[in-house]
């Protein structure tokens, strides 16, 4: 087992004739687990190292079941590719792309909210299942994928993409293999945060113990604390925030000091979490110690 | 990205928010002609992002046209907080029944729709904030679900309000919202609003905050000329303009440098966002202190990465220099071509640590140890161990030159 995905998923890639789309391909194919179809407009009969591309998500899913999908078009056509994929029943979709509007972020959020679908992202480089599932480009070619992440016990799931690949190569080099590692998402709105990670993690039994990374700014961590403490996540959580010497930022008028009040500080996040009785690790080579420390005490009940 | 107040004025004017009749003046000469144009008292307020703007002398009244240029002449060129005034908004002044505040903002837990009303507003905000926080009324709304102006007379009467305010009220909720949607904004917030001492509701100030990955969208800002600008708690320093300039050169990958503090001491160089913040914080943890912060991640050329390393060497009473990447995908070996560059051409003469890892990172190692560059570290490495390795650099370095003067 992993969560999200695993050796049985069947991806697509809507934007696969794009030059992201062709690299998950191709990052994907390398892998042992290449996109079963593609979707680009206009480009229907056409293939990408032999996956079948169609004009429509309709028309695809008329000839292939589909798990998830990959959104690999540009941040302004993001918010119409998820709904298409929405409308064409797809349950699972990943978002590639940074800098998506805010707004379409909300949109889609609730439309996924009410319609029973996991949004992974935006803002991601990709999720993987050591040696079963790579969606994306995690680790970059084969050779060096297979050297970063490692298949194992350690549930990572991560705000910054860059951390994935980093924090999976301190576990990998400590003997600890990651049962699923994913980007969740650098933006404010993310679709799988900390506690819908947990949560999947939570129900992996593969999975025995979590890492998080974690930056300043939202209440996704917060959240995550609150998840635990009220006992969704049951196995041991080693959590790295980063942030504590965070760059000066700017206030955006009264409401947001309002709303905001509380949380977000690297303060608030680190002692919410420490509350709920996460282990954090201070420095990057802590987290494969602490991971250590937890898989080493017997789980409680 | 924030707007001043009289952008986000004209932005409401465009959907029919009531604002006070007034224009913006760069000259005092220029505020004099619109303060007689408009031949009521007036008010002369600069035009600055920084908070509290009115206690900071920042809002002055004028009575006639002679007395607004002197305002304007007492603002314009002033600095309040980090910024200095360079336009003044000269507008009517209002007579002022009651300040409430009104905001439409995304929630920040919930990634709904947030409506804030309070009957009380104005410079008091913030301690009714703190001390009354049940007096604003706060309203979460689905994106899936239009919002109606009935929606905003509910609210009105949530809040209080009576007789003709709550129509008022409720239709300016009902137009902030559209704002809010139709400019793709993360904040549309009025403090105060006002009511009139003839029951009129008027935007006293605007509040206004897009976002800029919308902006492409919105005609509005294209019609009134509103430039996108990336945000910036302060003044961009002589090094932070070049890194603009160095990164609009080239459009492959990204250069985001900003200065910290100035008593730090050594240049980084780092690699991805989340990575650069992680290594502040490591730098912290072993008692070391970066001067400034420097990503130059999404494979970047070499030689924008020459470029990025040169300008972090460049600041002054550096002891110390990192270049560090976390495991990444991009093609090493040209972060390597640029680093050895720029090393070569420059020879520092201060203790210069690098570690790269990820895609190609063998390559690239034998490229920077083949430039001579000492203290080059293989992926192995860990981060903390190049930053222990850097911090004893530095102390030897100091005790030689303490040993020779």
């Amino acid at each position: 087992m992993s969560i999200l995905v695993d050796a049985n998923t069947r991806a697509i890639i809507q934007g696969i004739t794009g030059e992201s789309g062709v690299r998950f391909t191709t990052r994907m194919t390398e892998y042992g687990s290449p996109p079963v179809a593609g979707v680009t407009p206009g480009k229907g009969g056409q293939n990408v190292m032999g996956v079948p591309v169609y004009d429509t998500v309709a028309e695809l899913v008329r000839e292939h079941q589909v798990d998830f999908s990959s959104i690999n078009v540009p941040p302004a056509f993001v918010k119409d590719a998820v709904l298409e994929a929405m409308a064409a029943g797809i349950k699972k979709i990943f978002i590639y792309a940074e800098r998506v509007p805010m707004q379409d972020e909300m949109e889609m959020m609730a439309y996924a909210e009410q319609k029973g679908v996991t949004i992974v992202g935006p803002n991601t480089p990709g999720i993987v299942s050591p040696g079963k599932f790579r969606l994306g480009g995690l680790g970059g070619a084969r050779e060096y994928a297979d050297q970063i992440f490692t298949p194992g016990p350690v549930g990572l799931v991560s705000r910054s993409g860059g951390m994935t690949s980093t924090i999976a190569y301190y576990l990998s080099q400590s003997g600890l293999g990651q049962s699923t590692a994913f980007g969740c998402g650098g933006d404010a709105i993310i679709g799988t945060p900390f506690k819908k990670a947990l949560e999947l993690f939570e129900h992996d039994p593969e999975t025995k113990v979590v890492v998080m990374f974690g930056e300043i700014g939202t209440y996704y961590e917060e959240e995550a604390a609150e998840f635990i403490r009220a006992g969704g996540c049951t196995k041991p959580v080693v959590a790295f925030i980063a942030g504590k010497r965070a760059l000066p930022g700017f206030r955006y008028g009264h409401a947001g000091a309002l709303v905001q009040r509380g949380f977000g500080s690297y303060e608030s996040k680190v002692e919410a979490l420490r509350a709920a009785g996460v282990r954090l690790a201070a420095t990057l080579q802590e987290i494969p110690e602490l991971v250590r420390q937890a898989l080493a005490v017997p789980q409680a009940g | 990205m924030r707007l001043l107040e009289y952008r986000g004025k004209q932005l409401f004017a465009r959907i029919g928010i009531p604002v006070p009749r007034g224009r913006v003046a760069t000259e005092p000469a220029q505020a004099e002609a619109i303060a007689r144009e408009l031949g009521v008292p007036v008010m002369v307020k600069a035009q600055v992002l920084a908070p509290s703007r009115g206690a900071r002398g920042g809002i002055l009244p004028a009575d006639d046209a002679a007395a607004a240029a002197q305002a304007a002449a007492q603002l314009l060129g002033r600095s309040l907080g980090e910024e200095v005034c360079r336009e003044v908004l000269v507008e009517e002044r209002l007579e002022i029944a009651q300040e409430l505040y009104a905001a439409v903002t995304i929630d920040p837990i919930r990634h709904d729709i947030l409506f804030l009303l309070s009957a009380r507003g104005g410079a008091e905000i913030e301690k009714i904030f703190a001390e009354f926080p049940q007096d604003v009324i706060r309203h979460n709304h689905s994106p899936l679900e239009p919002f109606f102006p009935f929606h905003g007379r509910q609210l009105a009467r949530a809040a209080g309000l009576t007789g003709g305010a709550v129509g008022g009220v409720g239709q300016i909720l009902f137009q902030l919202y559209q704002a809010f949607r139709e400019f793709q904004a993360k904040l549309v917030e009025i403090n105060p609003l006002v009511i009139t001492a003839k029951g009129q509701v008027v935007a006293a100030d605007a509040i206004v905050q897009l976002d800029e990955d919308a902006a492409f969208r919105v005609r509005a800002l294209k019609e009134l000329g509103i430039p996108m600008e990336e945000e910036r708690p302060r003044a961009p320093t002589a090094r932070e303009l070049e890194a603009i300039e160095i990164d609009k050169k080239d459009y492959r990958g990204v250069v985001h440098y900003q200065d910290l503090d100035a008593a730090g001491d050594i240049g980084v160089v780092s690699v991805g966002s989340g990575f650069s913040l992680t290594l502040l914080d490591i730098l912290d943890r072993y008692g070391l202190h970066p001067a400034n912060f420097c990503d130059c991640s999404g494979s970047p050329p070499a030689s924008k990465v020459y470029q990025a390393v040169k300008l972090v060497l460049s600041i002054p009473g550096i002891r110390g220099f990192l270049f560090m990447s976390g495991v990444v995908t991009q093609d090493l070996t040209v972060t390597a071509q640029g680093i050895v560059q720029a090393f070569q051409e420059l020879r520092p003469q201060i203790p210069f640590v690098v570690r790269l890892a990820g895609n190609r990172d063998r390559e690239a190692y034998e490229l920077l140890q083949a430039g001579g560059i000492t203290h080059a570290f293989p992926r192995k490495a860990l981060v903390e161990t190049c930053v222990e390795k850097l911090r004893t650099l530095m102390r030897e370095q100091e005790r030689k030159q303490q040993a020779a003067s």
